[in-house]
């Protein structure tokens, strides 16, 4: 409790964190309201009103179909943050389990399992995620998928390092004399002391994968039929030089969604464990 | 002792290679259901098809296709292009210049931008000016890099007509190509400039307040010379770790940032190839760059020797 405590105490201490916190928060609060903040239906096309500049009624102006570009970055948030989420909880997931069979296990398997995520990080994340989807279609469960398989390295390595540090501890030697199983050991004892990195790197890897959705949006390779905010920059990109504003929204919503889990993630990062300082970077 | 530290390291690189192109290899025969169908569409002839299947290499039994793709990709060669009828290789190094030149760039732009910056704010800790720097930092590692290359655009090129949108000028002229490479540069280098700036700042502030620094300065020396000469050359290896450790990124990257300005680079190779579902350039595309990344990985890794002699081999 008292560990909790001051945990809040050093996390409330870094504005920076808290003003992330807030970000992320008021974010997601947008992509849960969106049918009541939106002031247009976003799919609502009005051929009269098309490129339309911003004005009082709409603030951003109106894209190439005539449909308001708030209303469209408001509910875009939703499938934007999914898109996140999901990959991020999928790559925690596997890359954990990979990571604590490698640390625990070691010798022959943390070699094979390890540079076998050598052979994964070889590969630039975003043509990874292109191959994937060239070879299984472009939907959002597949963007969701390609991002997570090249983000499952990045667990694997800090869980891995990680279980190394406490494994010839004395507690889990304690714990094992005292007939713990390795299941018991491995996510009793051990698991919840590489909590701190795993929460850190899962923060800042959701704005990873916003940005990566986007720019497979933006290339052509997102799902048509989800409004991302990656696919409404996209869709702004023929109109550069005579309707510029159908880009700039949905680009600052990513930006500032960016923004808010960078600041977060270095702010737990500070909190939990001064030691990692550095270790993570979004990308 | 450093020699045979970087003959290991060579040596430890050799699966992780077979391994990507292993992984390459099995790129098309992942493909649900037929590859040949998926290139030609579904009116296919049969004939066709069987062509098509020949051309993969498809109709042989898989271990042979195995042996015969790799010993074909250990010397670079991953057949044809389907669209332009070129040899795979070919069209990737017609390619590659833009590519390079893009990618020194956007690095030359983040470090000249990121290493001052961050020494500047470590200099003068958390005065408005190290708060002001370490946020533009913020935002540029935040801001998607195609979307902040449209800004660039909508300002320099649209707006005040300072840059072309697109294109990469004509063969030859450096003042051409830089005049087409400024924008491309800075979107991609922004991101990197970003990290770098972070990670001098917080390296420069560690060395600052070391022993030997202490000393410098009780020796009357200028802080200006002790900020640089002292504190900075002992606070450059975290920072040319993570430029290496990024540098996949920044290639990841170069195919985006060719696609929004209209660069003929091998980032447009990929594009146009997976559009086009011409699979060897896709296996060719993906493997070269795979192999670009193991060698500079390998080249960080053996620099730091050179850069801190008291790092040990053992």
């Amino acid at each position: 409790m008292a560990r909790k405590l001051s945990l809040l105490k050093a996390f409330k201490g870094n504005r920076a964190a808290v003003i992330g916190a807030v970000v992320v928060a008021l974010i997601i609060l947008v992509a849960i309201f969106a049918p009541l903040i939106a002031p247009f239906d976003p799919e609502a096309i009005n051929l009269r009103a098309r490129m339309k500049p911003p004005s009082a009624e709409h603030w951003f102006g109106t894209d190439e179909l005539g449909r308001d570009i708030v209303s469209r970055v408001v509910w875009g948030a939703r499938p934007s943050l999914m898109v996140g989420f999901v990959s991020v909880a999928i790559a925690t997931v596997v890359g954990t389990l990979f990571g604590l069979l490698a640390g625990y296990l070691g010798e022959s398997v943390d070699a094979l399992i390890m540079r076998v995520m050598d052979i994964v990080l070889s590969f630039p994340l975003l043509l990874l995620a292109l191959v994937v989807l060239s070879l299984f279609g472009q939907s959002l469960w597949n963007i969701m998928l390609a991002v997570a398989i090249a983000s499952v390295p990045q667990y694997a390595r800090v869980v891995r390092a990680s279980v190394l540090s406490v494994k010839r501890l004395e507690y889990v030697e304690a714990v094992s004399s005292l007939g713990a199983g390795h299941a018991r050991i491995l996510f009793r004892h051990i698991l919840t002391n590489v909590l701190a990195p795993l929460i850190v790197l899962a923060t800042v890897r959701v704005a990873a994968a916003i940005t990566i959705e986007a720019a497979l949006s933006f290339l052509g390779f997102g799902d048509p039929s989800a409004a991302t905010w990656g696919n409404i920059v996209a869709t702004g990109r023929p109109y550069l030089t005579n309707a510029p504003w159908i880009a700039t929204l949905g680009g600052l919503a990513i930006s500032v969604t960016v923004l808010g889990l960078n600041l977060l993630g270095d702010g737990l990062r500070d909190a939990m464990d001064p030691r990692l300082k550095g270790a993570a970077t979004p990308g | 002792m450093w020699w045979s530290f970087v003959a290991r390291r060579l040596v430890s690189a050799v699966p992780t290679l077979l391994g990507v192109l292993t992984v390459v290899f099995l790129f098309v025969r992942l493909v649900p259901g037929d590859p040949a169908q998926a290139i030609l569409g579904e009116y296919a002839t049969p004939a066709n098809l069987t062509a098509m299947r020949q051309s993969l290499g498809l109709d042989k039994p898989l271990g042979e296709q195995y042996l015969t793709f790799m010993g074909k990709a250990l010397r670079l060669d991953f057949g044809r292009s389907f669209q332009t009828r070129q040899s795979v290789a070919r069209r990737i190094s017609d390619a590659l210049p833009y590519t390079v030149t893009l990618g020194l760039a956007a690095l030359f732009v983040a470090l000249i931008v990121g290493v001052p910056a961050g020494v500047i704010a470590s200099a003068r800790r958390n005065s408005a000016l190290d708060y002001g720097v370490t946020t533009a930092a913020l935002l540029g590692i935040s801001m998607p890099n195609f979307w902040f290359g449209m800004l660039l655009i909508i300002v320099f090129s649209v707006q005040l007509g300072w840059f072309p949108i697109t294109g990469a000028g004509v063969a030859g002229s450096v003042w051409g190509a830089a005049y087409y490479l400024t924008l491309p540069a800075i979107a991609l280098g922004a991101a990197e400039g970003g990290v770098i700036m972070r990670m001098t700042r917080s390296a420069m502030l560690e060395t600052l307040g070391q022993d030997f620094v202490r000393t410098a300065r009780a020796k009357g020396l200028k802080p200006i010379v002790v900020v640089l000469r002292h504190a900075l050359r002992n606070s450059l290896i975290p920072v040319v770790t993570i430029v290496g450790l990024n540098l996949g990124r920044l290639i990841g990257g170069t195919v985006i940032i060719e696609s929004l300005f209209v660069r003929p680079g091998i980032g447009r190779v990929m594009v146009d190839a997976m559009v086009a579902r011409d699979y060897p350039q896709i296996q060719g595309t993906v493997a070269f760059f795979a192999l670009l990344v193991v060698t500079i990985n390998l080249l960080v890794d053996v620099s730091y020797g050179l850069l801190d002699p008291r790092i040990r081999y053992a």
